[in-house]
Protein backbone atom coordinates (compact mmCIF):
# COMPACT_ATOMS: atom_id res chain seq x y z
CA UNK A 1 0.00 0.00 0.00
CA UNK A 2 1.52 3.17 -0.82
CA UNK A 3 1.83 6.79 1.09
CA UNK A 4 -1.03 8.14 0.07
CA UNK A 5 -3.30 5.10 0.25
CA UNK A 6 -2.06 4.91 4.52
CA UNK A 7 -2.45 8.69 4.73
CA UNK A 8 -6.10 7.73 3.36
CA UNK A 9 -6.50 4.87 5.73
CA UNK A 10 -5.40 7.24 8.88
CA UNK A 11 -7.26 10.01 8.22
CA UNK A 12 -10.76 7.58 7.94
CA UNK A 13 -9.13 6.21 11.03
CA UNK A 14 -9.25 9.62 12.88
CA UNK A 15 -12.38 10.82 11.41
CA UNK A 16 -13.77 7.57 12.66
CA UNK A 17 -12.42 8.91 15.70
CA UNK A 18 -14.10 12.01 15.59
CA UNK A 19 -12.35 13.86 13.92
CA UNK A 20 -14.32 15.60 11.50
CA UNK A 21 -11.05 17.57 9.58
CA UNK A 22 -9.87 14.33 8.64
CA UNK A 23 -13.14 14.03 6.94
CA UNK A 24 -12.84 17.27 5.33
CA UNK A 25 -9.31 16.53 3.88
CA UNK A 26 -10.03 13.19 2.77
CA UNK A 27 -12.97 14.35 0.46
CA UNK A 28 -11.23 17.04 -1.03
CA UNK A 29 -8.54 14.92 -1.80
CA UNK A 30 -10.91 12.56 -3.94
CA UNK A 31 -13.98 14.39 -4.39
CA UNK A 32 -12.64 15.26 -8.12
CA UNK A 33 -11.91 11.87 -9.29
CA UNK A 34 -15.42 10.32 -7.60
CA UNK A 35 -17.30 13.76 -9.12
CA UNK A 36 -15.50 12.93 -12.74
CA UNK A 37 -16.37 9.06 -12.42
CA UNK A 38 -19.80 9.55 -11.41
CA UNK A 39 -20.11 12.82 -14.28
CA UNK A 40 -19.07 11.35 -17.13
CA UNK A 41 -20.99 7.83 -16.47
CA UNK A 42 -24.38 9.20 -15.84
CA UNK A 43 -23.96 12.76 -17.95
CA UNK A 44 -26.28 14.56 -15.86
CA UNK A 45 -24.91 16.81 -13.66
CA UNK A 46 -28.35 17.02 -11.17
CA UNK A 47 -27.95 13.51 -11.05
CA UNK A 48 -24.35 13.53 -10.35
CA UNK A 49 -24.28 15.52 -7.70
CA UNK A 50 -27.44 13.49 -5.98
CA UNK A 51 -24.98 10.66 -6.51
CA UNK A 52 -21.61 12.08 -5.01
CA UNK A 53 -23.54 13.05 -1.92
CA UNK A 54 -25.08 9.28 -1.53
CA UNK A 55 -21.69 8.37 -2.14
CA UNK A 56 -19.83 10.55 0.75
CA UNK A 57 -22.69 9.97 2.85
CA UNK A 58 -21.94 6.45 2.64
CA UNK A 59 -18.04 6.82 3.38
CA UNK A 60 -18.58 9.14 6.63
CA UNK A 61 -20.96 6.26 7.55
CA UNK A 62 -19.37 3.59 7.07
CA UNK A 63 -15.72 5.56 8.33
CA UNK A 64 -15.65 3.30 11.67
CA UNK A 65 -16.09 -0.16 9.80
CA UNK A 66 -13.51 0.75 7.00
CA UNK A 67 -10.80 -2.32 7.20
CA UNK A 68 -7.68 -1.12 5.33
CA UNK A 69 -7.27 -4.86 3.62
CA UNK A 70 -7.92 -2.76 0.52
CA UNK A 71 -6.91 1.01 -0.76
CA UNK A 72 -8.90 3.43 0.61
CA UNK A 73 -9.82 4.50 -3.47
CA UNK A 74 -10.83 0.64 -4.31
CA UNK A 75 -13.18 0.76 -0.80
CA UNK A 76 -14.39 4.41 -2.14
CA UNK A 77 -14.87 3.61 -5.82
CA UNK A 78 -16.82 0.46 -4.92
CA UNK A 79 -19.16 2.31 -3.32
CA UNK A 80 -19.44 4.64 -5.84
CA UNK A 81 -20.14 1.82 -8.43
CA UNK A 82 -22.65 0.57 -6.61
CA UNK A 83 -24.67 3.59 -6.25
CA UNK A 84 -24.06 4.60 -9.64
CA UNK A 85 -25.60 0.90 -10.69
CA UNK A 86 -28.59 1.59 -8.38
CA UNK A 87 -28.99 4.36 -10.11
CA UNK A 88 -29.09 3.54 -13.06
CA UNK A 89 -31.15 0.89 -12.11
CA UNK A 90 -33.71 3.19 -10.96
CA UNK A 91 -33.59 5.28 -13.72
CA UNK A 92 -33.20 3.47 -16.18
CA UNK A 93 -36.11 4.97 -18.33
CA UNK A 94 -34.30 8.26 -18.70
CA UNK A 95 -32.92 8.59 -22.14
CA UNK A 96 -29.73 10.41 -20.84
CA UNK A 97 -29.16 7.42 -17.90
CA UNK A 98 -29.69 4.59 -19.86
CA UNK A 99 -26.49 3.12 -21.30
CA UNK A 100 -24.51 1.23 -18.32
CA UNK A 101 -25.09 -1.31 -21.03
CA UNK A 102 -25.99 -3.60 -18.20
CA UNK A 103 -28.82 -5.84 -20.00
CA UNK A 104 -27.31 -6.77 -23.45
CA UNK A 105 -23.28 -7.24 -24.34
CA UNK A 106 -23.05 -5.89 -27.70
CA UNK A 107 -19.36 -6.44 -29.57
CA UNK A 108 -16.45 -5.29 -28.34
CA UNK A 109 -16.00 -1.17 -29.91
CA UNK A 110 -19.41 -0.87 -30.79
CA UNK A 111 -20.34 2.06 -30.66
CA UNK A 112 -23.95 2.47 -28.92
CA UNK A 113 -24.01 6.07 -27.74
CA UNK A 114 -27.28 7.67 -27.99
CA UNK A 115 -27.23 10.66 -29.95
CA UNK A 116 -28.75 12.63 -26.90
CA UNK A 117 -25.53 11.24 -25.16
CA UNK A 118 -23.49 12.74 -27.79
CA UNK A 119 -25.42 15.69 -28.09
CA UNK A 120 -25.35 16.70 -24.74
CA UNK A 121 -21.40 15.90 -24.00
CA UNK A 122 -21.25 18.28 -26.62
CA UNK A 123 -22.62 20.68 -24.89
CA UNK A 124 -20.70 20.78 -22.03
CA UNK A 125 -17.65 20.31 -24.06
CA UNK A 126 -14.72 18.76 -23.66
CA UNK A 127 -12.97 16.44 -26.27
CA UNK A 128 -12.99 13.63 -23.37
CA UNK A 129 -16.08 14.16 -22.61
CA UNK A 130 -17.12 13.44 -26.35
CA UNK A 131 -14.86 10.89 -26.49
CA UNK A 132 -15.94 8.97 -23.57
CA UNK A 133 -20.00 9.96 -24.41
CA UNK A 134 -19.29 7.64 -27.33
CA UNK A 135 -17.84 4.11 -25.27
CA UNK A 136 -20.59 1.75 -24.85
CA UNK A 137 -21.41 1.58 -21.09
CA UNK A 138 -19.06 -1.03 -19.75
CA UNK A 139 -16.05 0.16 -21.35
CA UNK A 140 -16.87 3.73 -20.06
CA UNK A 141 -17.81 2.46 -16.66
CA UNK A 142 -14.73 0.20 -16.89
CA UNK A 143 -12.32 2.68 -18.04
CA UNK A 144 -13.35 5.49 -15.37
CA UNK A 145 -12.63 3.38 -12.71
CA UNK A 146 -9.17 2.32 -14.08
CA UNK A 147 -8.63 6.03 -14.98
CA UNK A 148 -10.02 8.14 -12.20
CA UNK A 149 -10.51 5.06 -9.15
CA UNK A 150 -6.84 3.57 -10.03
CA UNK A 151 -8.54 0.13 -10.05
CA UNK A 152 -6.17 -2.75 -11.18
CA UNK A 153 -8.14 -5.19 -13.31
CA UNK A 154 -8.57 -7.46 -11.43
CA UNK A 155 -10.60 -5.16 -9.09
CA UNK A 156 -12.24 -4.28 -12.05
CA UNK A 157 -13.62 -7.12 -12.70
CA UNK A 158 -14.44 -8.20 -9.12
CA UNK A 159 -16.37 -5.03 -9.02
CA UNK A 160 -18.31 -5.57 -12.26
CA UNK A 161 -19.09 -8.77 -11.42
CA UNK A 162 -17.49 -9.88 -15.02
CA UNK A 163 -14.62 -12.61 -15.03
CA UNK A 164 -10.87 -10.89 -15.11
CA UNK A 165 -10.67 -11.93 -18.94
CA UNK A 166 -13.54 -9.65 -19.71
CA UNK A 167 -12.73 -6.82 -17.70
CA UNK A 168 -9.32 -6.95 -19.41
CA UNK A 169 -10.84 -6.86 -23.01
CA UNK A 170 -12.87 -4.01 -21.93
CA UNK A 171 -10.92 -2.11 -21.31
CA UNK A 172 -8.25 -3.19 -24.26
CA UNK A 173 -11.10 -1.71 -26.52
CA UNK A 174 -12.14 1.30 -24.47
CA UNK A 175 -8.50 2.55 -24.83
CA UNK A 176 -8.21 1.86 -28.30
CA UNK A 177 -11.27 3.28 -28.96
CA UNK A 178 -10.81 6.24 -26.77
CA UNK A 179 -7.42 6.60 -28.70
CA UNK A 180 -8.88 7.04 -31.71
CA UNK A 181 -11.54 9.27 -30.91
CA UNK A 182 -9.16 11.83 -29.82
CA UNK A 183 -6.76 11.42 -32.20
CA UNK A 184 -9.80 12.76 -34.42
CA UNK A 185 -10.35 15.77 -32.23
CA UNK A 186 -7.18 16.43 -32.36
CA UNK B 1 5.58 2.20 -29.88
CA UNK B 2 4.50 -0.82 -27.35
CA UNK B 3 1.59 -1.16 -26.02
CA UNK B 4 2.06 -0.53 -22.73
CA UNK B 5 4.21 3.06 -24.37
CA UNK B 6 0.70 3.74 -26.03
CA UNK B 7 -1.48 3.09 -22.89
CA UNK B 8 0.84 5.13 -20.78
CA UNK B 9 0.75 8.09 -23.44
CA UNK B 10 -3.28 7.65 -23.24
CA UNK B 11 -3.24 7.54 -19.13
CA UNK B 12 -1.13 10.95 -20.03
CA UNK B 13 -3.27 12.86 -22.20
CA UNK B 14 -6.62 11.72 -20.45
CA UNK B 15 -5.22 13.64 -17.41
CA UNK B 16 -4.00 16.89 -19.33
CA UNK B 17 -7.60 16.82 -20.62
CA UNK B 18 -9.81 15.39 -17.23
CA UNK B 19 -7.68 18.38 -16.01
CA UNK B 20 -8.92 20.65 -18.60
CA UNK B 21 -12.65 20.17 -17.33
CA UNK B 22 -13.68 22.75 -15.18
CA UNK B 23 -17.37 20.85 -14.25
CA UNK B 24 -17.19 21.06 -10.69
CA UNK B 25 -20.68 20.08 -8.13
CA UNK B 26 -22.25 23.02 -6.80
CA UNK B 27 -21.27 24.36 -3.06
CA UNK B 28 -24.11 23.39 -1.79
CA UNK B 29 -23.66 19.70 -2.41
CA UNK B 30 -19.87 20.03 -0.86
CA UNK B 31 -21.11 21.67 2.28
CA UNK B 32 -23.89 19.28 2.68
CA UNK B 33 -21.27 16.41 2.35
CA UNK B 34 -18.94 17.90 4.68
CA UNK B 35 -21.70 19.10 7.34
CA UNK B 36 -22.97 15.92 7.19
CA UNK B 37 -19.52 14.26 8.24
CA UNK B 38 -19.58 16.92 11.09
CA UNK B 39 -22.92 16.53 12.28
CA UNK B 40 -22.08 12.52 12.14
CA UNK B 41 -18.75 12.90 13.62
CA UNK B 42 -20.31 14.86 16.73
CA UNK B 43 -23.11 12.49 16.98
CA UNK B 44 -20.82 9.44 17.22
CA UNK B 45 -18.88 11.47 19.44
CA UNK B 46 -22.80 11.46 22.40
CA UNK B 47 -23.19 8.08 21.27
CA UNK B 48 -26.42 8.78 18.59
CA UNK B 49 -26.96 7.57 15.52
CA UNK B 50 -27.77 10.62 13.32
CA UNK B 51 -30.47 9.82 10.35
CA UNK B 52 -29.66 10.51 6.78
CA UNK B 53 -30.10 13.98 6.01
CA UNK B 54 -32.49 14.19 2.64
CA UNK B 55 -30.42 13.78 -0.68
CA UNK B 56 -30.70 16.79 -3.04
CA UNK B 57 -34.83 16.37 -4.49
CA UNK B 58 -34.75 14.49 -7.99
CA UNK B 59 -35.14 16.99 -10.72
CA UNK B 60 -38.13 17.47 -11.12
CA UNK B 61 -38.91 17.40 -14.92
CA UNK B 62 -38.70 12.98 -14.52
CA UNK B 63 -40.91 13.46 -11.52
CA UNK B 64 -43.79 15.81 -13.49
CA UNK B 65 -43.58 13.82 -17.10
CA UNK B 66 -44.08 10.77 -14.70
CA UNK B 67 -47.36 12.50 -13.48
CA UNK B 68 -48.32 13.55 -16.69
CA UNK B 69 -47.84 10.05 -18.28
CA UNK B 70 -49.87 8.32 -15.36
CA UNK B 71 -52.26 11.13 -15.92
CA UNK B 72 -52.58 9.93 -19.95
CA UNK B 73 -52.76 6.63 -19.24
CA UNK B 74 -55.31 6.49 -16.85
CA UNK B 75 -57.56 8.65 -19.20
CA UNK B 76 -56.86 6.50 -21.80
CA UNK B 77 -58.12 3.63 -19.70
CA UNK B 78 -60.87 5.53 -18.19
CA UNK B 79 -62.26 6.84 -21.89
CA UNK B 80 -63.82 4.44 -23.43
CA UNK B 81 -65.69 3.23 -20.19
CA UNK B 82 -67.01 6.90 -19.37
CA UNK B 83 -67.87 7.09 -23.34
CA UNK B 84 -69.65 3.58 -23.49
CA UNK B 85 -72.04 5.39 -20.63
CA UNK B 86 -72.63 7.87 -22.22
CA UNK B 87 -73.56 6.40 -25.57
CA UNK B 88 -75.42 3.73 -23.77
CA UNK B 89 -78.08 6.14 -22.11
CA UNK B 90 -80.39 3.24 -21.72
CA UNK B 91 -78.75 1.48 -19.26
CA UNK B 92 -79.50 4.48 -16.74
CA UNK B 93 -82.51 4.02 -14.66
CA UNK B 94 -83.75 7.44 -13.25
CA UNK B 95 -86.23 7.35 -10.36
CA UNK B 96 -89.06 8.50 -11.29
CA UNK B 97 -91.23 11.33 -9.45
CA UNK B 98 -92.78 13.62 -10.65
CA UNK B 99 -92.24 17.51 -10.18
CA UNK B 100 -89.23 16.58 -8.24
CA UNK B 101 -85.30 16.20 -8.72
CA UNK B 102 -84.41 12.31 -10.37
CA UNK B 103 -82.20 10.70 -8.47
CA UNK B 104 -79.52 9.10 -10.90
CA UNK B 105 -77.68 6.18 -9.05
CA UNK B 106 -74.72 5.74 -10.90
CA UNK B 107 -73.77 1.68 -11.50
CA UNK B 108 -77.89 0.98 -10.91
CA UNK B 109 -79.10 -1.06 -13.72
CA UNK B 110 -80.11 1.07 -16.99
CA UNK B 111 -83.89 2.02 -17.85
CA UNK B 112 -85.11 1.29 -21.56
CA UNK B 113 -84.40 4.03 -24.12
CA UNK B 114 -87.97 5.91 -24.21
CA UNK B 115 -87.94 6.82 -21.18
CA UNK B 116 -84.77 8.50 -20.98
CA UNK B 117 -85.98 11.19 -24.06
CA UNK B 118 -88.90 11.94 -21.49
CA UNK B 119 -87.20 12.65 -18.73
CA UNK B 120 -84.67 15.55 -19.49
CA UNK B 121 -87.53 17.34 -21.04
CA UNK B 122 -89.02 20.30 -19.35
CA UNK B 123 -90.22 22.64 -22.20
CA UNK B 124 -90.50 20.47 -25.81
CA UNK B 125 -89.36 17.26 -25.65
CA UNK B 126 -87.26 16.38 -28.28
CA UNK B 127 -87.61 13.34 -30.85
CA UNK B 128 -87.61 10.38 -29.93
CA UNK B 129 -84.51 8.41 -29.82
CA UNK B 130 -82.37 11.77 -29.92
CA UNK B 131 -80.34 12.81 -27.11
CA UNK B 132 -80.96 16.70 -25.72
CA UNK B 133 -78.81 18.83 -26.95
CA UNK B 134 -78.23 22.72 -26.22
CA UNK B 135 -80.66 23.52 -29.00
CA UNK B 136 -83.24 22.07 -26.68
CA UNK B 137 -82.65 24.28 -23.62
CA UNK B 138 -84.38 27.42 -22.66
CA UNK B 139 -82.19 30.75 -23.75
CA UNK B 140 -80.06 32.24 -21.11
CA UNK B 141 -81.71 34.35 -18.22
CA UNK B 142 -85.29 33.23 -19.98
CA UNK B 143 -87.51 31.91 -17.40
CA UNK B 144 -87.90 28.19 -17.30
CA UNK B 145 -90.88 27.09 -18.77
CA UNK B 146 -93.84 25.78 -16.48
CA UNK B 147 -93.14 22.45 -15.84
CA UNK B 148 -95.73 20.50 -17.74
CA UNK B 149 -97.73 17.75 -15.59
CA UNK B 150 -95.62 14.58 -15.92
CA UNK B 151 -92.30 16.34 -16.87
CA UNK B 152 -89.27 16.45 -15.02
CA UNK B 153 -88.01 19.60 -13.41
CA UNK B 154 -83.95 18.35 -13.27
CA UNK B 155 -81.55 15.30 -13.29
CA UNK B 156 -79.67 15.34 -10.79
CA UNK B 157 -76.61 12.26 -10.46
CA UNK B 158 -75.30 10.92 -6.88
CA UNK B 159 -73.18 7.97 -6.41
CA UNK B 160 -74.31 5.30 -5.32
CA UNK B 161 -73.04 4.14 -1.99
CA UNK B 162 -71.96 0.94 -2.89
CA UNK B 163 -72.39 0.32 -6.50
CA UNK B 164 -72.30 -3.36 -6.17
CA UNK B 165 -74.66 -3.77 -3.87
CA UNK B 166 -76.90 -1.15 -5.25
CA UNK B 167 -76.72 -2.89 -8.49
CA UNK B 168 -79.76 -4.37 -8.23
CA UNK B 169 -79.81 -6.53 -4.85
CA UNK B 170 -82.26 -9.21 -5.70
CA UNK B 171 -80.90 -9.49 -9.04
CA UNK B 172 -78.66 -13.14 -9.41
CA UNK B 173 -74.95 -12.93 -7.90
CA UNK B 174 -73.82 -13.15 -11.56
CA UNK B 175 -76.17 -10.06 -13.10
CA UNK B 176 -75.16 -8.08 -9.87
CA UNK B 177 -71.31 -9.03 -10.68
CA UNK B 178 -71.74 -7.72 -14.46
CA UNK B 179 -73.71 -4.13 -13.33
CA UNK B 180 -71.49 -3.60 -10.66
CA UNK B 181 -68.06 -4.05 -12.65
CA UNK B 182 -67.44 -0.83 -13.12
CA UNK B 183 -67.66 0.68 -10.00
CA UNK B 184 -65.19 -1.59 -8.81
CA UNK B 185 -62.67 0.18 -9.98
CA UNK B 186 -63.39 2.89 -7.68
CA UNK B 187 -63.73 0.58 -4.99
CA UNK B 188 -60.32 0.16 -3.59
CA UNK B 189 -61.15 -2.09 -0.74
CA UNK B 190 -62.22 -4.67 -2.96
CA UNK B 191 -58.69 -5.28 -3.69
CA UNK B 192 -57.19 -7.24 -1.43
CA UNK B 193 -53.88 -5.78 -0.37
CA UNK B 194 -50.68 -8.35 0.51
CA UNK B 195 -49.73 -7.34 4.36
CA UNK B 196 -46.07 -6.72 5.25
CA UNK B 197 -44.06 -10.01 5.83
CA UNK B 198 -43.47 -9.88 9.90
CA UNK B 199 -39.98 -11.79 8.95
CA UNK B 200 -38.64 -9.40 7.18
CA UNK B 201 -40.31 -6.31 9.33
CA UNK B 202 -38.08 -7.69 12.29
CA UNK B 203 -35.27 -7.96 10.37
CA UNK B 204 -34.88 -4.78 9.41
CA UNK B 205 -35.27 -3.83 12.80
CA UNK B 206 -32.60 -6.33 13.68
CA UNK B 207 -34.39 -8.09 16.80
CA UNK B 208 -32.77 -11.21 16.71
CA UNK B 209 -34.62 -13.01 19.61
CA UNK B 210 -37.64 -12.67 17.36
CA UNK B 211 -36.45 -13.59 13.97
CA UNK B 212 -35.05 -16.73 15.90
CA UNK B 213 -38.26 -17.26 17.08
CA UNK B 214 -40.44 -17.50 14.01
CA UNK B 215 -37.68 -19.43 12.22
CA UNK B 216 -37.87 -22.02 15.25
CA UNK B 217 -42.15 -21.73 14.53
CA UNK B 218 -41.19 -22.96 11.11
CA UNK B 219 -41.81 -20.09 9.41
CA UNK B 220 -40.06 -20.09 5.47
CA UNK B 221 -36.65 -18.37 6.05
CA UNK B 222 -36.39 -16.82 2.29
CA UNK B 223 -39.55 -15.59 2.60
CA UNK B 224 -40.21 -11.99 0.70
CA UNK B 225 -42.15 -9.11 0.91
CA UNK B 226 -44.16 -7.63 -1.46
CA UNK B 227 -41.10 -5.73 -3.32
CA UNK B 228 -39.44 -9.28 -3.53
CA UNK B 229 -36.98 -8.19 -0.25
CA UNK B 230 -36.27 -10.82 1.94
CA UNK B 231 -35.29 -11.12 5.50
CA UNK B 232 -31.50 -11.59 5.26
CA UNK B 233 -31.91 -8.30 2.53
CA UNK B 234 -33.29 -6.54 5.43
CA UNK B 235 -30.83 -7.37 7.59
CA UNK B 236 -28.57 -6.12 5.58
CA UNK B 237 -29.98 -2.65 4.52
CA UNK B 238 -30.60 -2.70 8.39
CA UNK B 239 -26.83 -2.71 8.76
CA UNK B 240 -27.47 -5.87 11.48
CA UNK B 241 -25.17 -8.27 11.25
CA UNK B 242 -25.90 -10.80 14.03
CA UNK B 243 -29.59 -11.39 12.43
CA UNK B 244 -28.22 -11.48 9.00
CA UNK B 245 -25.84 -14.22 10.44
CA UNK B 246 -28.37 -15.66 12.22
CA UNK B 247 -30.65 -15.67 9.23
CA UNK B 248 -27.27 -17.20 7.21
CA UNK B 249 -26.83 -19.68 9.95
CA UNK B 250 -30.79 -20.14 9.33
CA UNK B 251 -30.16 -21.50 5.49
CA UNK B 252 -30.96 -17.74 4.25
CA UNK B 253 -30.17 -17.75 0.46
CA UNK B 254 -27.17 -14.82 0.06
CA UNK B 255 -28.35 -14.45 -3.67
CA UNK B 256 -31.83 -13.47 -3.88
CA UNK B 257 -32.42 -10.00 -5.16
CA UNK B 258 -35.38 -7.79 -4.32
CA UNK B 259 -37.67 -7.08 -7.47
CA UNK B 260 -35.03 -4.15 -8.08
CA UNK B 261 -32.54 -6.26 -8.81
CA UNK B 262 -30.87 -5.68 -5.35
CA UNK B 263 -28.58 -8.57 -3.70
CA UNK B 264 -27.78 -8.75 -0.15
CA UNK B 265 -24.13 -8.21 -1.39
CA UNK B 266 -24.72 -5.40 -3.41
CA UNK B 267 -26.39 -3.72 -0.75
CA UNK B 268 -23.39 -4.24 2.01
CA UNK B 269 -20.94 -3.08 -0.23
CA UNK B 270 -22.98 0.06 -1.56
CA UNK B 271 -22.67 0.92 2.31
CA UNK B 272 -19.32 0.12 2.59
CA UNK B 273 -20.17 -2.38 4.98
CA UNK B 274 -16.86 -5.17 4.44
CA UNK B 275 -17.76 -7.13 7.12
CA UNK B 276 -21.09 -7.76 6.07
CA UNK B 277 -20.14 -8.49 2.36
CA UNK B 278 -17.30 -10.77 3.90
CA UNK B 279 -20.05 -12.46 5.84
CA UNK B 280 -22.20 -12.84 2.96
CA UNK B 281 -19.08 -14.17 0.64
CA UNK B 282 -18.55 -16.94 3.26
CA UNK B 283 -22.43 -17.89 2.75
CA UNK B 284 -21.92 -18.03 -1.13
CA UNK B 285 -23.03 -14.75 -2.05
CA UNK B 286 -22.20 -13.85 -5.71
Amino acid sequence: MGEDAEADAQLLRRYAGGEAAAFERLYQRHERRVWHYLLRNVRNRALAEELLQEVWFAVARAAPQYQPTARFTTWLFTIAHHHLVDALRRERRSVSLETLGMEADGFPGEERAEPFARAAAAEQGGALARALAQLPGEQRDALLLQMEGGLSVEEVAALTGCGFETAKSRLRYARARLRELLSECA
Amino acid sequence: MSGTDEDEELTRQYRRLAAQDAREPSAAVRERIVGYAHELAAQRARGRIVPLPRPRAIPWRPAVFGTLAAAALTGLTLAPLLLHRLREPAKVQPRMVRNEPVVVELGAPSPPADELTVQSAPGAAPPAGRHPSAQDLPPPGAAPPPAAPGAIASITAVPAPSAAKAANPAAPPAAREASGARAMAADASATPVAGPDPLVILAAQGASARVAALLEEGRAVNTADAAGRTALLAAIQGRHADTARLLLEHGADPNLADHAGQTPLAAALRDGNAELAELLRRHGAR
